[in-house]
């Protein structure tokens, strides 16, 4: 008989813990978990954010931005006072797909040891691949407390279409943030939009939590792997090409024109959050295949791009903004597998570009 | 001893029914489901057992594109459109959701006709249209 | 082993453990039913079509022979014996049939195959199994023969090369290219264990020790499910006892029981998967550039593979504890040992006392019977000879070989050493602090010497192994 108590109340009060420990979750959500990282002390940072799909990669995506800056270099590097400190902003070619991140366009600029204003220039790779404004918003809103000295934002037309800016996983993902976003700089979006993950109490407890909570313990994992390999990513011996035979279709996203369907509003906000601020019209794949009278690439018919040029070089200048349109600068056969990623040699023709625009910041 | 062994022998030739009875008209088209599952699932065993000799190698193949994403089927209704002498024609609707670089692109699965034959009783994918 | 199979193991064994209280042949019977299905289920699927209802198939058949060469003839007519052999040959046509009835495969990977081919396969089985139900006395040479075709099977199965041929052979009938035929193509679960449960069984016969099993006990100690897939190798006597005793799953047990599934579960999918993303392995070897993590990556490895093992022989142990069966411990805390002796008596303990019950002790016994060998040539011959058997069970590769033979070499310079100074320093431990010292020193070294060992164990080619001890050493 005494025995017989044991079992069940045991298996009672495991699982009325397990079941408030769940609930009481709810309440500790908020808690900035993903400030806690053993990178930059027990491991060293990473060279850019955390990103990928494979385990091979000794990587992997999540969406906690505390945890993605707080595993980057950046967040593990006192100022010093001969620094020169850039960061760099953009999708994933400045994130470096198929780079190592010696050949990315911070890698490069790094290595090139020049200066500006009379500091060293130590650039940042704040790039992730995802290419919409308003990611490069967020990211800009958190890169500010590190104290840049110049912030590089590289675009595209691709990141300013209105009906993507609150879709992407990362940015949907972040709902709060975003929030504080469009209330801060008062964009124009919708922050009801059914698009931003608003977890409801179940999806905050511990059982729903689970995964991102393994992939912030992952990440921590991955800092091993990082700091005894250098490995963030997998290179491919072969890859498909980015397309020269493009379709014969001029459609960009349903569009009929580009007037008030780009989110001016969220560049606008980008370039606010810090005094020194330069915008990059980013290389792209210019095609002289199949159907290339209809199309520059893959991504965008001609009328749209023509159109976005002469809409974001007009809005510059009205602001006056230092603009740099660099949409043609990277000869075609310097692109890897998409449309606006580079080769190392298309990497260094950038950096070269950008060097001289940094340079140019201290006149 | 012997009532056991009359028992046995029913449930024996029960079972057994189904195995001369069957004539499963829905096979190809689940065939191609399994091997859509399989596909998502990145599973290459129980894929190649999916799919006929010929067809191996690009079976594999297809596989190993989505080895780099998380995939999944979304709305997936598979129907025979017809026949092309002993090959079974199916088409399905929906798509494979794969996930790349944080974006979900989804892979228009009725752009394609799925041939599936008959092999040793089993009907297995052997191409596309 | 995923979660969802020992999820529904350890289900299966509340139920059974809950249902067949004091009701012994109930409880076999449900054990064997249930051991059968889990043969089928828990292979995962291949390459090669329908060889994940194959081969376990041929494990049940392999495990009738051998129950039937080391039974008295005619057994299989008895009324536990007769009831056993309808299960096993009962739920396996069940399992082909379910082809048929079922639109997903459940019980097995794939598809099964068709019926007739079934029927074929159960007619050719038939008619070898009659062969040794019906005949007179069996020879001696009939078990000697199916120790030799288990161990042949093995030998097949462990050889890269041989598995790629085989492969080839199966895809040449099959019609199937041959392009991407691998060695990892014949993956038979728990084959290993269950062909040195089925060796041991055989030997014990032809030794006189084995004493009568009926066809229920048998089956279900050769294929019991919570030992399937990675043991421990149990012995016949020791588990049918258990399944002989009258058993009642109290409350204390279950809580014993839950207890080592739940440290089972937390050693293997808490630690030891966590370890496994930063353990040694063939793509580590080549990336990791400095010395100090290098060694940490080695020592990744040496935990992740305790935890796993060791958890999941905690996982078997425990389920089998809800069913009335204690199977034996395989580790007692081998990394806190003096000395390589002492780990091989805590590591992989069922595996270890197999192999010195039949092959160690009459190897010895045959070596003493040689005239004019030293000592020290037989002790290193024994325990070398052992030590690379052990490598070879788990692969018969270059790189296991390696590690066989560097415990072989290791055992007997640590057996001189303890020789050595047990001789001329006996009274070393005499002082506490010096005996302290000495016993974390003992076993540090037995733990790097151990550690370095999986170097070979856990990389696929010698060249990386050196690779991997080069950088460990600054070379």
């Amino acid at each position: 008989m005494e025995s017989r108590t044991r079992l069940y109340p045991l298996l009672l009060k495991t699982a009325l813990i397990f079941v408030l420990f769940n609930l009481t979750f709810i309440f500790l959500n908020d808690l900035p978990l993903g400030k806690i990282s053993l990178y930059n002390s027990l491991f060293p940072g990473r060279e850019r954010f955390p990103f990928g799909e494979t385990r091979a990669s000794y990587n992997l995506s999540l969406f906690d931005l505390d945890a993605m800056f707080a595993s980057h270099v950046l967040a593990g590097t006192e100022k010093a006072p001969d620094e020169y400190r850039v960061l760099l902003i953009g999708d994933s070619s400045v994130w470096g797909t198929l780079l190592t991140p010696e050949q990315t366009l911070a890698g490069q600029l790094n290595a090139s040891a020049s200066n500006a204003c009379g500091k060293t220039i130590r650039a940042y790779n704040l790039g992730y691949p995802t290419i919409v404004l308003t990611k490069d918003l967020m990211m800009l809103d958190q890169a500010r407390e590190y104290q840049p000295d110049l912030v590089i934002w590289l675009t595209t037309l691709e990141a300013f279409p209105n009906d993507k800016q609150l879709t992407s996983p990362v940015v949907a993902n972040n709902a709060e943030r975003v929030e504080d976003l469009i209330t801060n700089y008062q964009i124009p979006l919708n922050a009801s939009e059914p698009a931003l993950v608003k977890p409801s109490a179940w999806e905050q407890t511990l059982v729903s939590q689970r995964r991102a909570l393994a992939d912030l313990l992952r990440l921590q994992i991955y800092g091993a792997l990082w700091a005894s390999t250098g490995i963030d990513q997998v290179y491919p011996q072969d890859y498909e090409r980015a397309q020269t035979d493009l379709e014969a279709s001029d459609d960009f996203h349903g569009l009929a024109s580009l007037e008030n369907a780009l989110a001016f509003e969220v560049l606008d906000a980008g370039m606010s959050v810090v005094p020194h601020m330069i915008l990059v019209n980013e290389p792209m794949l210019i095609s002289s295949g199949r159907n290339s009278d209809i199309r520059y690439n893959f991504f965008y018919p001609r009328w749209a791009y023509d159109e976005y040029r002469q809409q974001l070089a007009e809005h510059a200048t009205n602001r006056n903004w230092r603009y740099l349109d660099l949409w043609d600068l990277v000869p075609a056969d310097e692109f890897t597998n998409s449309a606006i990623h580079l080769t190392p040699a298309g990497e260094g023709l950038l950096a070269n570009k950008i060097l001289k625009a940094i340079q140019a910041e201290c006149k | 001893m012997r009532k056991f062994s009359l028992i046995l022998i029913i449930v024996f030739i029960t079972l057994t029914l189904p195995a001369c009875a069957s004539n499963n008209d829905n096979a190809p088209v689940q065939a191609v489901e399994n091997y859509l599952n399989a596909l998502v699932e990145k599973d290459a065993n129980r894929l190649t057992a999916l799919v006929c000799g010929e067809w191996e190698e690009e079976a594999l193949i297809e596989l190993d594109s989505f080895q780099a994403v998380t995939a999944r089927l979304e709305g997936v209704a598979c129907e025979q459109t017809g026949t092309d002498g002993a090959t079974a024609l199916v088409l399905c609707n929906g798509n494979i959701v794969a996930s790349y670089n944080n974006e979900d692109q989804q892979l228009d699965l009725s752009v394609r006709t799925y041939q599936v034959v008959e092999e040793g009783g089993d009907w297995l994918v052997c191409g596309t249209r | 082993m995923g979660l969802i199979q020992i999820g529904a193991s350890i289900l299966i064994g509340l139920l059974i453990g809950a249902l067949t209280r004091e009701r012994r042949t109930l409880r076999i019977y449900l054990l064997l039913a249930c051991s059968v299905l889990a043969v089928y289920w828990f292979q995962p699927a291949l390459p090669l079509r329908s060889f994940d209802f194959w081969l376990p198939s041929l494990s049940l058949a392999l495990t009738i022979l051998t129950w039937l060469v080391t039974s008295p003839a005619g057994a299989w007519r008895l009324g536990p014996n007769f009831i056993g052999l309808s299960i096993i040959v009962g739920l396996a046509t069940l399992v082909d049939l379910s082809r048929y009835v079922l639109p997903d495969p459940v019980l097995t990977a794939t598809t099964p195959p068709q019926f007739f081919q079934y029927c074929i396969f159960l007619l050719v089985v038939g008619i070898i199994l009659s062969f040794f139900g019906w005949s007179p006395p069996r020879r001696l040479w009939t078990i000697s023969a199916v120790i030799i075709l288990l161990i042949v099977i093995l030998i097949i199965l462990k050889t890269p090369a041989l598995s790629l041929q085989t492969s080839i052979l199966f895809r040449t009938v099959a019609n199937r290219p041959i392009e991407s035929a691998s060695f990892t193509d014949l993956r038979w679960l728990g084959f290993s264990y269950i062909a040195f449960r089925l060796i041991h069984v055989l030997r014990d016969k032809q030794t006189g020790h084995l004493p009568e099993l009926s066809l229920p006990e048998f089956g279900t100690y050769v294929v019991f499910f919570p030992a399937l897939a990675a043991g421990p190798i149990d012995r016949a006597e020791r588990f049918t006892q258990d399944l002989r005793k009258d058993f009642s799953l109290t409350q204390d047990e279950t809580l014993l029981a839950g207890q080592r599934i739940f440290l089972g579960l937390f050693k293997k999918f808490v630690i030891a998967d966590t370890l496994a993303i930063i353990a040694l392995n063939d793509a580590l070897a080549t990336q990791v550039r400095t010395m100090g993590w290098m060694w940490i990556v080695v020592y990744a490895y040496a935990f992740q593979i305790y935890f796993d093992f060791s958890g999941y022989t905690d996982i078997a142990i425990g389920i089998a504890r809800l069913v009335g069966i204690k199977l034996p411990e395989n580790f007692a805390a081998p990394y806190t040992r003096p000395n390589l002796t002492q780990f091989w008596n805590s590591w992989h303990m069922s595996l270890t006392q197999w192999f010195r019950s039949y092959f160690f002790n009459p190897f010895n016994r045959w070596m003493r019977g040689l005239k004019h060998i030293p000592a020290w040539v037989m002790i290193f011959m024994g325990q070398a000879a052992t030590m690379l058997l052990i490598g070879l069970w788990h692969g018969i590769t270059v790189n296991f070989i390696l590690w066989g033979l560097w415990h072989g070499i290791g055992l007997f310079l640590q057996n001189r050493w303890s020789e050595f100074i047990r001789t001329r320093y006996s009274n070393l431990g005499q002082d506490a602090r010096l005996r302290i010292l000495l016993q974390i020193g003992s076993i540090l070294i037995t733990f790097h010497f151990v550690a370095l060992g999986w170097v070979f164990f856990a990389l696929s080619d010698p060249s990386l192994s050196w690779q991997v001890f080069r950088k460990l050493f600054g070379m």
